[in-house]
């Protein structure tokens, strides 16, 4: 994952602290912001390779980033965290541009996995076109 | 098509009519029998007229408007006198109504009807009226209102003969009301409905926000727990650091944890108060050396005021402390760039006063009659500002009120909020005398 940016966007320091460390093991560079209004203003300029997003975020939520951004047409991969194991918050996640989600509590190796599946799986598809 | 005259079709649309009227025995759907009514009407030289149509259109406009509800098809009586059920199609929950309210909805209704003057209509609930004399005509509701009876009185029983045949008339007359009666139980019942929507909406809400709030902490510590035991951190100082936090967020759950058992307890009244005469200063010292850490660590400046001499008020020590930590945390998360608190106890006109202020975003006038009512804080929905769940504040000023104190909130948008509490201070002995007479 050498030289790829992924944008953390989490309002809790804690869970930010122990993202970034381990996304920084992986190799990735790490940006990161605490609220939603950061989170989208450093998607929108930064353009990262993976952004792993927070739902319940202060002064913008996760969804309402997720959709603002496809409607910029950035296709980035987005990974949802969400506190709620509700389907409807994972359905709206996916039909508002997300590509994956995971639920709180996670397992760190399983969002890394999933956060490291994802570029792959984006290369391939564009390798099809 | 239209012709009057011919005899054939004169006695066709009178039939028509007839079966139209017939309640009994000529079973359709509201929307067919409005459809022929309308048609025969347009047809017919002569246009007969459909005293039930109007209550038919109500009828129509309403289950349209009410697509779940239509017709109480699952009332049925109980087994319990008087009370009756209504399952909701493929829920587990059963709405009861008693014939009282059942008997003052409907009567709501017949009121609203527009009857000719001098005409006036009682419902007779079972066992509950005895016939009345002098009923011009009754009809039962029939099924599922079974031994319901509709009467109508007529102050000049003249009044119908003039206009047509006499039975013809009284009978679709309380058939409309039949239609009415129906259509006043779908209200009761999509009332109830709407209630218990909401009634669920906010537990749920409750559930949701309080699973939020407990796997936040519990998400972050096993993060770093899972990160330490992946054996990332070699150096010594790292793990340190990384306990400290684990250390950090579990405070943090037990702190939260505290609270929603307070506020059970609290809901349920079963909350015990130890009163015993305490220092309101050393309520306020304690609570504030419990988050002392916390606050400088996000860069607070705290300032405290707090009387040199005691302030004794009667109270549950560990109680007062709760209502000083919520207040500190409150100011904790409300304010955004000046981090400034200021933390005062002082005795003033034989009252106690706590007071905690803070410079952060403040509020609007109407907010501040809202804050101290649970769950304020869920109406922001997803934008969640800050953490928590608007539980603090309601059990700050249920704490207060039992000890006989009232909160205030002075705030101003941007300017930051000052609460100030107010309990009475603990008797003086010649006082507490009386007291103890009165108790």
């Amino acid at each position: 994952m050498a030289g790829e940016t992924i944008l953390i966007v989490e309002d809790d320091p804690t869970m930010l602290r122990g993202l970034q460390d381990n996304f920084g093991f992986q190799g990735y560079d790490v940006i990161s912001a605490v609220d939603g209004e950061e989170g989208l203003d450093k998607a929108l300029s930064a353009e990262p390779d993976l952004i792993v997003l927070d739902i319940m975020l202060p002064k913008i939520n996760g969804f309402e980033i997720c959709r603002r951004l496809r409607a910029a047409e950035l296709t980035m991969p987005i990974i949802m965290l969400t506190a709620k194991g509700q389907e409807e918050d994972i359905v709206m996640g996916l039909n508002l541009g997300a590509d994956d989600y995971v639920t709180k509590p996670f397992s760190i190796q399983e969002l890394l996995a999933r956060a490291n599946a994802l570029p792959r799986r984006r290369g391939i598809e564009e390798a099809a076109v | 098509m239209r012709d009057a005259g011919h005899e054939g079709y004169q006695e066709m649309s009178e039939n028509m009519v007839r079966q139209l009227m017939d309640y009994s025995h000529f079973a359709l759907a509201s929307s067919q029998r409005i459809f022929l009514m309308k048609q025969v009407q347009d047809m017919v030289h002569e246009s007969p007229s459909f005293p039930t149509l109007g209550a038919e259109l109500v009828g129509l406009a309403y289950s349209a408007n009410n697509p779940i509800i239509g017709a109480p098809d699952n009332l049925r009586p109980t087994q319990v006198d008087s009370v009756w059920q209504w399952v909701l199609p493929g829920r587990d929950r059963v709405a009861l109504f008693t014939s009282r309210r059942i008997r003052s909805e409907v009567e709501k209704l017949i009121q609203q009807q527009a009857l000719p003057p001098g005409a006036t209509v009682t419902l007779l609930a079972p066992e509950t009226d005895p016939f009345q004399v002098g009923a011009f005509a009754s009809v039962a509701l029939g099924d599922p209102f079974v031994d319901w009876w509709l009467e109508l009185h007529l102050a000049d029983e003249s009044l119908f003969e003039s206009t047509a045949d006499r039975q013809v008339v009284i009978y679709l007359w309380t058939g409309a009301l039949v239609i009415a009666a129906l259509i006043a139980f779908a209200a009761i019942i999509a009332h109830y409905m709407r209630r218990q929507l909401q009634l669920n909406r906010l537990k749920s809400d409750l559930v949701s926000t309080v699973s939020h709030e407990l796997k936040t902490p519990l998400a972050s510590m096993r993060v770093l727990v899972d990160t330490l035991l992946d054996g990332h951190y070699q150096n010594g100082q790292m793990t340190q650091e990384y306990l400290q936090l684990i250390a950090r967020e579990n405070v943090r759950l037990s702190q939260l944890i505290d609270n929603f058992l307070t506020f059970s307890r609290l809901e349920r009244g079963t909350q015990s108060f130890a009163f015993s005469q305490v220092d309101l200063t050393e309520v306020a010292t304690t609570a504030f050396e419990v988050l002392r850490d916390k606050l400088e660590a996000a860069g607070f400046v705290v300032e405290t005021a707090v009387a040199s001499s005691p302030v004794l008020i009667n109270g549950d020590r560990d109680a007062l402390i709760t209502v000083v930590l919520n207040l500190l945390d409150n100011a904790y998360k409300y304010s955004d760039e000046v981090k400034h608190i200021v933390l005062r106890v002082y005795q003033e006109d034989n009252a106690a006063y706590l007071e905690v202020e803070d410079r952060g975003i403040g509020m609007a006038q109407r907010e501040t009659a809202n804050i101290f009512e649970r769950f304020y804080q869920m109406d922001q929905q997803l934008a969640r500002q800050v953490e928590g769940c608007g539980l603090g504040l309601n059990i700050v000023k249920s704490i207060v009120e039992a000890h006989g104190g009232s909160i205030v909130v002075d705030s101003r948008p941007g300017a930051g909020s000052k609460f100030v509490v107010k309990c009475p201070l603990a008797a003086t002995p010649s006082s507490k005398k009386l007291q103890r007479i009165a108790g």
